[in-house]
């Protein structure tokens, strides 16, 4: 057993390392001057810990960081309030044509999603909300709040359906069921499907480069590919561009991911 | 400690189908207020789905739901003052012993001192009062049980379900709580609707029993009659442990005298029940002895019936003894502890008293 679980840490710290090498490059970088930098060795710690990268990714790339908030954090408000709602719909209504429902929510999330990209600018366009926040909230809702719906729901099904019950004898209706029982109880389901609609609302560059056509408006993908300069290639800019742009989710994920860790596991062990 | 006023229960003609099966045949009975009503089958008899739908969980087919001679099948289960305490309690896992027991009442918009009050006195009553600030899962079987029975008395409804209430309990605590309940029940006065699938919860426990069987209702009774009046040979199995012993029989006259044949032995009917018997006009019928209505001898006796030994099931105050008659089991009740090797021939009489004959064609009760 013991050389079992020895193995299984030799297996696990080298994957680690793999995984963590880019990021630990990107922040290397960002430290570094820009001489250093082309010196190209990239695995090598910075000698100074230089700030000027920083100091000028955030003069270029500020505007997209608050922007992406502004659009990210309603957008995954709405995505995981719309989608958990329709999530526990279909986890808990049982009638004719729920599965044919829950088929067509599956499908619409597993369509490559740039398929959407023409019918979306053009709907925007009509709506008049080309290059303007709310375009894109919409916009990332509608992209995301199926996927909410989905993996929402596989959370509330493993809620047992006496506690509702339960709730709705002791004088509480629907919504107040919803809100103060099954909510409360799927926490970690709900908590996960947020950390990964924020990530994947944050991290969308196709919809925030075609939405919007103003650095006031542009999110900080974009932003970021923007960054790599005319003339010169500013790899410590551009990096710690990427560090700054990778904050947030990292901040959400290290405040939450106790329960994301227990979201993933959910339904896995008996209790 | 009596909050309740006069509660009736009443249920009229309840049909409930799921898809093709009817799992509520046409179901009528009243449940008197104060009573501690018992709905008992085996499994899949229906007598969950009652409940449900007297709680407005479920929406009958047909038939009618009365509380207090309303109408209530139109009202939505938070409006119909019911409690009901499920098999696993359904306890709210994110929230304290404290703010479960709080939960109906906040429902209900009651101050907050007033809520305060009525948890403390709760928790009192129910000794849990040490628990108030433990999540459910710190809490032991037996105590998850108290807390989920708090949270249904805790509003004072006009109404309260159980189903199967002990079922997760070991065999110890389930003997314990079953006092403890009836007890708490009387003490309450508040009518009691309780489904089990236990024979001898409902006879411990019970005012009155309803006893389903697929579906349909077979008897309404309190214990003692359902106990020695079946009215048929599905109550008459269910009810009492061992199960009561069937024979087939024929009716058979004979110089004056009624007898029923068994093709193995013969039995002479009393009077009255010889008189039963011939009015109903039945020529099959099924005979039903209880285990405890059967004496047992080791020597020879007139009019008694040679068996053999199939096994002994000593139980230290008595012995269960299962006989072979035509390579069918019975068995008798043996008042004392004794051991008999299998293949032993013993003797065997029916206490005539208490016998009960059935309608072979429907199992419908004659005596």
């Amino acid at each position: 057993m013991r050389w079992k679980i020895a193995l299984a840490y030799i297996i696990l710290t080298g994957l680690t390392l793999f995984w963590i090498l880019p990021y630990y490059v990107a922040v290397a970088t960002s430290f570094k001057t820009l001489k250093e930098v082309t010196e190209a060795k990239y695995l090598e710690p910075p000698t100074t810990l230089c700030i000027d990268a920083y100091i000028k990714a955030l003069r270029e790339e500020g505007r997209g960081l608050l922007n992406s908030l502004i659009v990210s954090l309603p957008a995954t408000f709405l995505s995981v309030l719309i989608g958990s709602l329709g999530g526990y719909f279909l986890a808990r209504f049982r009638f004719r044509g729920a599965q044919l429902i829950f088929f067509l929510v599956a499908v619409a999330t597993f369509i490559p999603y740039q398929i959407l990209l023409v019918p979306l600018v053009q709907v925007m366009g009509a709506l008049g909300l080309m290059n303007t926040y709310a375009g894109l909230i919409v916009t990332y809702t509608v992209l995301f709040a199926p996927w909410a719906a989905l993996i929402s729901s596989a959370f509330f099904m493993a809620i047992p359906k006496e506690l509702e019950e339960a709730a709705m004898l002791d004088g509480a209706g629907p919504l107040r069921t919803f809100f103060m029982i099954v909510l409360p109880v799927a926490a970690p389901g709900i908590v996960s499907t947020t950390i990964i609609v924020f990530t994947s609302v944050w991290n969308d560059f196709l919809f925030a480069l075609t939405l919007s056509m103003s650095p006031e408006i542009r999110p900080v993908q974009p932003t970021l590919a923007a960054l790599k300069g005319s003339f010169v290639a500013e790899w410590n800019t551009q990096m710690a561009g990427a560090v700054l742009a990778s904050l947030p989710p990292l901040v959400i994920f290290l405040l939450l991911g106790r329960y994301f860790i227990k979201g993933l596991l959910a339904g896995a062990l008996k209790t | 400690m009596r909050w309740w006023g006069m509660v009736e229960v009443e249920v009229r003609n309840l049909v409930k189908r799921f898809g093709k099966v009817v799992a509520v045949n046409h179901v009528s009975f009243k449940v008197r207020s104060g009573e501690f009503f018992f709905l008992l089958g085996p499994s899949g008899s229906g007598k969950t789905t009652v409940l449900r739908c007297i709680a407005g969980l479920e929406d009958p087919d047909e038939g009618d739901i009365l509380i207090d001679g309303v109408r209530v099948n139109d009202v939505h289960p938070s409006q119909r003052d019911i409690a009901m305490v499920f098999q696993n309690y359904a306890l709210y896992p994110h929230m304290t012993v404290y703010d479960n027991l709080a939960f109906p009442l906040k429902m209900r918009g009651l101050p907050k001192s007033e809520i305060e009050k009525r948890v403390r006195e709760l928790a009192e009553l129910l000794r849990i009062e040490e628990l108030l600030d433990r999540k459910p899962g710190q809490l032991s079987g037996g105590q998850q049980q108290r807390v989920a029975l708090g949270r249904a008395l805790v509003r004072r409804p006009k109404v309260f379900l159980m189903d199967e209430p002990l079922s997760n309990l070991d065999a110890k605590l389930r003997v314990y709580m079953r006092a403890e309940l009836k007890r708490m029940q009387k003490d309450l006065g508040i009518t009691t609707i309780y489904v089990t699938h236990d024979q001898v919860e409902a006879m411990t426990m019970a005012d009155r029993i309803a006893l389903l069987n697929k579906g349909v209702l077979q008897q309404v009774g309190t214990p003692s009659e359902v106990y020695h009046r079946p009215a048929n040979t599905f109550v008459a199995g269910f009810i009492g442990s061992p199960a009561m012993n069937f024979f087939d029989a024929s009716v058979v006259e004979e110089q004056g005298k009624v007898l029923l044949d068994t093709g193995n032995f013969r039995l002479e009917l009393p009077s009255d029940i010889a008189e039963l018997v011939l009015k109903s006009g039945e020529s099959e019928v099924i005979l039903g002895v209880r285990p405890e209505h059967i004496k047992v001898y080791m020597e020879k006796q007139p009019d008694a019936v040679p068996a053999r030994v199939f096994v002994v099931e000593p139980l230290g105050f008595e012995t269960i003894i299962d006989f072979k008659v035509d390579d069918k089991v019975y068995k008798a009740r043996y008042p004392k502890e004794v051991y008999i090797e299998p293949g032993t021939t013993i003797y065997i009489k029916f206490d005539m008293e208490n016998i009960h004959i059935f309608r072979k064609s429907d199992g419908k009760a004659i005596v």
